[in-house]
């Protein structure tokens, strides 16, 4: 990082830290491989892709916690 | 038929995983075909160094459980098409493979890589000796302190029982000016208990914290950092060429630089 | 028997033996009496001398030797006993460094080329014999064997033992020429190798 990036949108390495640590996490709690919901993701929009009522461009995949259960949401936006 | 190389060193927390990942590099960006294979089970953190943790699909265990082809469970760097990560599986544990599985999967690699380095995890148990099971030769991580070179001192012993004959050592995380104080080990006092060939040092760097951080080697950075310029000589050392290790320690200070200049 | 016997021949050599009851002073006299007796023969040849365990001053035997040589050109040689090395007296060579988790056990005496780091144990029923530096846990003497005994180059010990003796001091001893570990008026004593 040199002086001319001040001022720039420029991440610090700790806040790059904490959001790998934060997601990787995530992966590990869930007892899930990364790159298995990649692979997810890829499948569902080739999927949804077939589908024209649906938009694919904001589909939405996140963890979440449901009672004391991780769940995986998926929220597919309808095109109106 | 590429080498098998296993990087150990009794103490966990000496710099393992950072030097198979520096070095992994090195050897790539030298033009090798390399392999890293992390045999750390339920502990994984080569692919964290890498910045590959997001890519992880398959595991070590998921190709000895044969779940799925090596080459699926191969990750392809980011940065370099000729580095591939082989992670271990985070949810398991040390026991989920066998040495004959690891030795096999290890004489796989051997067979398409120039380099194949095995990241061993900490200790001296059952993830050690399978960590060590199908390398060729092995290299021993310490820090200049009493604690990693006892242990540094046991792992030595092991391998030489297990037919390692001529182990390297590396030697991390070394204060210059805290050895001149007399604050910390030499790299000879070390060297005088461990009896072993030294491949190399490496200081302590801020900069390798950063790299963790980023998930981007620190050799990456070149002759940028202390660090970086170490695991550069490493891998010089490693392949056989001439080293010159001064260029580690010159004008290691603005102070110095300084003096330099105003001759005092 | 003769006081001056000198046996052998010039191809195999020739060898003086002398009447052991005879001293120094004596042996001298009679010497330099056959000598000059047989002195055209003797002249120029090295002739080695048994002399037994008689203690002579080092300072007197070169002076003897040198006036011999310059009277008669006869070169003489003190011929010293040769040791026979007995089955008893054998030890186990190891090559070091001993590395800490690494233990030796033997009933015989035990000589470590390097060595000892500490964690690493070398026990012996015997004397243990060091050319390194003992860092480690040394046991000679087990089974109460009070002769045994330590010889090092550094002494650094995690532990030291002879029979049932320890040593309990924190001193570091560290010299060129080593140091001697051994049980006397029943404690154990450490001393500098001259």
């Amino acid at each position: 990082m040199s002086i001319f990036d001040w001022g720039g949108k420029h991440k610090s390495t700790r806040e790059l830290a904490k959001e790998r640590l934060q997601l990787v996490l995530v992966y590990d709690r869930a007892h899930l491989d990364p790159g298995i919901v990649d692979s997810l993701k890829e499948d569902l929009v080739n999927t949804i892709s077939k589908y024209p009522n649906f938009d694919i461009k904001n589909l939405y995949i996140d963890f979440s916690q449901k009672d004391d259960q991780v769940v995986l949401r998926i929220d597919i936006p309808i095109k109106i | 038929m590429g080498e098998a190389i296993v990087i150990t060193s009794g103490k966990g927390g000496v710099g393992k995983t950072t030097a198979v990942a520096n070095i992994g590099v090195g050897l790539a960006l030298k033009g090798y075909n390399v392999a890293l294979v992390d045999t750390d089970i339920g502990l994984r953190n080569l692919d964290l160094l890498l910045g590959l943790e997001n890519r992880v699909v398959y595991n070590i265990v998921d190709v000895a459980e044969k779940r799925c082809q090596l080459r699926q469970a191969l990750i392809k760097d980011k940065r370099l098409s000729n580095l591939y990560l082989l992670p271990a599986a985070q949810t398991r544990e040390k026991d989920a493979v066998t040495r004959e599985q690891i030795k096999e999967i290890i004489n796989i690699l051997k067979s398409l890589f120039d380099f194949v380095l095995i990241d061993s995890p900490a200790g001296i148990e059952q993830g050690f000796k399978n960590a060590i099971a199908g390398a060729d030769s092995s290299i021993v991580i310490t820090t200049p302190e009493v604690a990693a070179v006892r242990d540094a001192d046991r792992v030595i012993g092991l391998l030489e029982a297990n037919g390692f004959r001529d182990p390297l050592l590396i030697i991390n995380r070394v204060r210059p000016e805290m050895i001149k104080r007399g604050d910390m080990l030499s790299v000879e006092d070390v060297l005088e208990i461990l009896s072993i060939k030294l491949l190399g040092i490496v200081p302590e760097d801020e900069g390798i914290i950063i790299s963790v951080n980023k998930g981007e080697p620190i050799i990456f950075n070149g002759n940028q950092s202390k660090a970086g310029t170490a695991f550069t000589l490493i891998v010089k050392s490693l392949l056989g060429e001439k080293v010159d290790w001064n260029s580690l320690f010159a004008e290691s200070s603005l102070m110095e630089r300084l003096r330099k200049f105003f001759n005092i | 028997m003769e006081k001056i016997l000198i046996k052998g021949d010039l191809k195999e050599g020739l060898k003086i033996y002398v009447d052991p009851s005879l001293n120094w002073e004596e042996i001298k006299t009679a010497l330099w009496n056959e000598f000059e007796k047989n002195e055209r023969f003797l002249k120029g040849l090295y002739i080695n001398i048994d002399l037994k365990e008689i203690k002579i001053d080092e300072e007197d035997w070169l002076n003897f030797q040198q006036k011999i040589f310059q009277r008669f050109g006869i070169i003489l040689i003190r011929e010293f006993l040769v040791t026979k090395i007995t089955d008893k007296n054998i030890a186990q060579i190891i090559i070091g460094p001993i590395r800490n988790g690494q233990k030796y056990i033997s009933k015989d005496n035990i000589l470590i080329l390097g060595d000892i780091n500490p964690g690493g144990e070398v026990i012996s029923e015997k004397s243990i014999f060091v050319l390194g530096k003992i860092r480690g846990s040394v046991y000679a003497g087990k089974e109460n064997n009070r002769k045994a005994i330590i010889f090092a180059l550094s002494l650094q010990p995690i532990h030291l033992q002879i029979a049932n003796l320890i040593w309990d001091k924190e001193e570091i001893f560290e010299s060129k020429s080593g140091y001697w570990v051994y049980i006397e008026d029943n404690i154990l004593k450490i001393s500098i190798n001259f």
